[in-house]
């Protein structure tokens, strides 16, 4: 956690917060340690980081960089490439080879620099620190691939040869949410690191860090049911905690409206409608909770939570609405209509329920 | 100019309800340097682009009002030509990149990346009716909305991941859309979701009267409340209908047994549902199938079709029935969302539909005898 300088201060937190050196990551102690190893010998397979979204996949590839040559070095050392490039396979091919065909001049950095040296603006907030450093400044180019899950996979398949092609000046770092969206070949010539969810007590240090120094005032309680939104989401949670601290006072509800969760009292009216097993109270009530337009994903999470821990449905109603709520959601990720879903899974609702009814009258 | 426009609130304290959510834009307004990337969603005409339109205003002052229609070609790998329409002002831009189809991608990688990369010239948007200190702060910045991103392709909506990132000192961007599943959820990650709800039959009636008064119109309450039923909670529709009642009126008063204007889409879906409901045949079909394709050609969207006509049949069915169709009306849209050839899936829901029916009634006819 660095200075704050004047250039900073119009940078959203998620951005100004982002770790700088691979100390600064929480939570991710393997991987971590694995890649200060690397700094530290300047040995350095491919890498392979796989994780749900705001996990440190991309703020960890940066900060490895970071920290293996002098920040007048590491921009001519890296290439990232982002699905915001065209990533044809042509011009992937092209661009690795340019890069990787550029001569990087002379490693002759002094490890340790003029205070006043004059670097450029945007180097200075690390330069306090990085100056005291030495960097290992390994004879190789880093190729970062982020996003890497949405390369077709014939560009996939082309790129098996380019890594092996390069492997001797370039590694590379393929970052993607889902590992089964890389094909088998290229995932097996990485290193492979998964990221995992951030636990809450692992997020709250970081967030107190950043409320410190932000000077936000936050009680530990909205912490907590901040960093409970958030489900190990880092970046989500210093987004929130940002809006929080802009929206002044905060309370819990202003929290979970952020989140745009659905408080439990429209919940609750939505089961009751369940309940009397009438298919027109049933849809007046998915009527309004979609008037009121909470994500499709996110009532389906909670009607699962819901019925999980029912009385009223039996373990074969159970598992069925499970079945169906996870159709549901998959339908809606391929771009469903929410309502028609939902509509479905409490069809299915009610008719599980009035059949443990049946069955205990019986 | 229609009503729905003429009358639509400037500011966010012209806005008539959601004041929790107009609060809330009112604060993040105050400090544009901080502000995040925000994700407008709710059902359709619950108000997303009003509010998006005060809180620019609030946030830029009225020179966020000044827009200008822009345009910008731009070429595809693959050579083609492609088009893309914007609104800006000096402050922001506003664009819909799924109008270019399969090639929103190319929108998004090109178009997109350039207007987040350029910073605003700020000595030209000094801004005379905010303080300076915070007009000095927001002409920093430059907002880009994107609407209908449910529209945008997965590869697409991947292109922006990055994009969001690393322009976040200068770019923001809002995202506006009815169905936020269909946002990736890294995306999701990205942004501060704004849920509008669609407002509440009482709030519908009291937009109607405000308008009927500016417009010298005798709105009876009994009516209002019918128009306000009637549009399913949807402000735009129900101030449509609002219009077109008075023209059908012909006269300055909309008493309580003014009929109900509807468009000649939704009766021609509720024609096309008794059709189906009265007699199930292979020529039926064929008649339906024409009825499906009229309705296409006009640009109502397949899953709308798909809703009205699946709300209209089941009001009509027995009750042990209507979880059957609706099972099905659920499975077909996921298929048109899938898929390309839309008509394919309408007409096997049409075809499921009049098997089912048919079962059903030859089974109650069985029992009879
Ligand atoms: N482990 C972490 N430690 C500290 N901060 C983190 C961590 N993970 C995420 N963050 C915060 O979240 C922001 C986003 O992280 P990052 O870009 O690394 O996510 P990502 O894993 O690449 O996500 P995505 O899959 O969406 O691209 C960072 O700017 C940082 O503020
Ligand atoms: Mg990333």
């Amino acid at each position: 956690m660095s200075t704050t300088n004047a250039s900073a201060a119009g940078v959203p937190w998620v951005e100004r917060y982002r770790p700088k050196s691979l100390k600064d990551v929480s939570h991710q102690g393997e991987v971590v340690a694995t890649l200060q190893n690397a700094v530290t010998t300047g040995r350095l397979p491919h890498l392979l980081f796989y994780g749900p979204p705001g996990s440190g996949k991309t703020s960890v590839a940066l900060a490895l960089c970071r920290q293996l040559w002098h920040p007048s070095q590491w921009r001519k050392r890296v290439l990232e490439l982002n699905a915001s490039d065209e990533r044809g396979i042509s011009v992937v091919r092209d661009k690795i080879k340019h890069f990787a065909s550029l001569s990087v001049g002379q490693v002759n950095v002094p490890a340790k620099r003029n205070f006043f040296g004059g670097p450029k603006e945007d180097e200075k907030k690390t330069m306090d620190e990085d100056d005291e450093q030495e960097y290992p400044n390994p004879p190789f180019k880093i190729i970062i691939l982020d996003e890497a899950d949405t390369v077709t996979a014939d560009a996939q398949a082309a790129l098996r040869r380019i890594i092996e092609a390069n492997s001797r000046i370039t590694r590379f770092i393929l970052i993607c949410n889902y590992v089964t969206r890389v094909i088998e070949p290229l995932a097996s010539r990485c290193a492979k690191f998964r990221f995992q969810s951030l636990p809450p007590h692992s997020m709250k240090m970081r967030l107190n860090e950043i409320a410190q120094n932000e000077g936000c005032s936050v009680t530990d309680s909205h912490l907590d049911s901040i960093l409970e939104l958030a489900e190990g989401d880092m970046r989500r949670a210093v987004t929130t905690l940002q809006s929080a601290h802009a929206l002044g006072s905060i309370d819990d509800q202003a929290v979970a409206e952020l989140a745009g969760v659905p408080p439990a009292s429209e919940v609750e009216k939505l089961i009751q409608a369940l309940h009397c097993n009438e298919f027109e109270p049933m849809r007046q009530a998915v009527d309004d909770i979609c008037a009121e337009g909470y994500a499709g994903q996110l009532l389906l999470k909670v009607l699962l939570e819901k019925f999980m821990d029912a009385d009223d449905l039996d373990e074969m109603g159970r598992a069925r609405l499970a079945i169906r709520i996870a159709e549901a959601e998959h339908r809606m990720i391929d771009g469903a209509d929410e309502y028609l879903q939902l509509m479905t899974v409490c069809g299915l609702a009610m008719q599980c329920i009035q059949a443990k009814k049946v069955a205990m009258e019986e | 100019m229609l009503w729905v426009d003429k009358h639509r609130p400037s500011s966010l304290t012209a806005l008539s309800y959601h004041g929790s959510i107009s609060q809330r834009l009112e604060s993040l307004a105050q400090k544009p340097e901080s502000l995040p990337h925000l994700f407008f969603y709710g059902p359709s005409g619950s108000g997303k682009r009003t509010r998006i339109t005060a809180l620019l205003g609030a946030i830029f002052g009225s020179s966020a009002n000044r827009l200008k229609l822009d345009q910008r070609t731009f070429t595809t790998p693959t050579g083609r030509t492609v088009e893309i329409h914007m609104v800006t002002s000096p402050h922001h831009v506003e664009l819909s990149p799924g109008d270019a189809g399969n090639n929103d991608r190319f929108v998004i990688q090109d178009v997109l990346k350039e207007l987040a990369a350029t910073k605003n010239i700020r000595s030209s948007v000094a801004n005379m009716d905010k303080d300076s200190q915070q007009a000095d702060a927001a002409a920093e910045i430059k907002v880009v909305v994107l609407n209908q991103v449910d529209r945008l392709s997965k590869q697409a909506q991947a292109a922006l991941r990055r994009t969001m990132e690393k322009y976040a000192a200068t770019c923001r961007l809002i995202l506006c859309c009815d169905n936020p599943s269909k946002l990736i959820a890294p995306l999701r990650s990205r942004c501060l979701g704004i849920r509008v709800p669609a407002p509440s039959i009482t709030e519908i009636v009291g937009v109607l009267n405000a308008v009927a008064q500016k417009e010298n119109l005798t709105l009876s309450d009994a009516f209002a409340e019918k128009l306000a039923k009637e549009s399913n909670r949807n402000l735009r529709k129900a101030l449509l209908m609002l219009e077109a009642a008075k023209v059908q009126a012909g006269g300055n008063q909309l008493g309580a047994d003014q009929i109900l204007p509807s468009t000649d889409w939704e009766l021609y879906i509720s024609q096309l549902a008794q059709d189906i409901t009265n007699e199930q045949s292979p020529s039926r079909l064929m008649a339906a199938r024409e009825k499906l394709y009229e309705l296409l050609v006009n640009c109502i969207p397949a899953t709308t079709i798909l809703k009205k006509l699946t709300g209209e049949l089941i009001s009509s069915l027995d009750d042990s029935l209507k979880l059957e169709v609706l099972e099905w009306a659920a499975f077909y849209e996921h298929r048109i969302a899938m898929g390309s050839k839309e008509i394919f899936h309408l007409e096997a829901f049409v075809a499921k539909f009049m098997a089912i029916y048919k079962k059903y009634l030859n089974d109650m006819f069985a029992d009879d005898f």
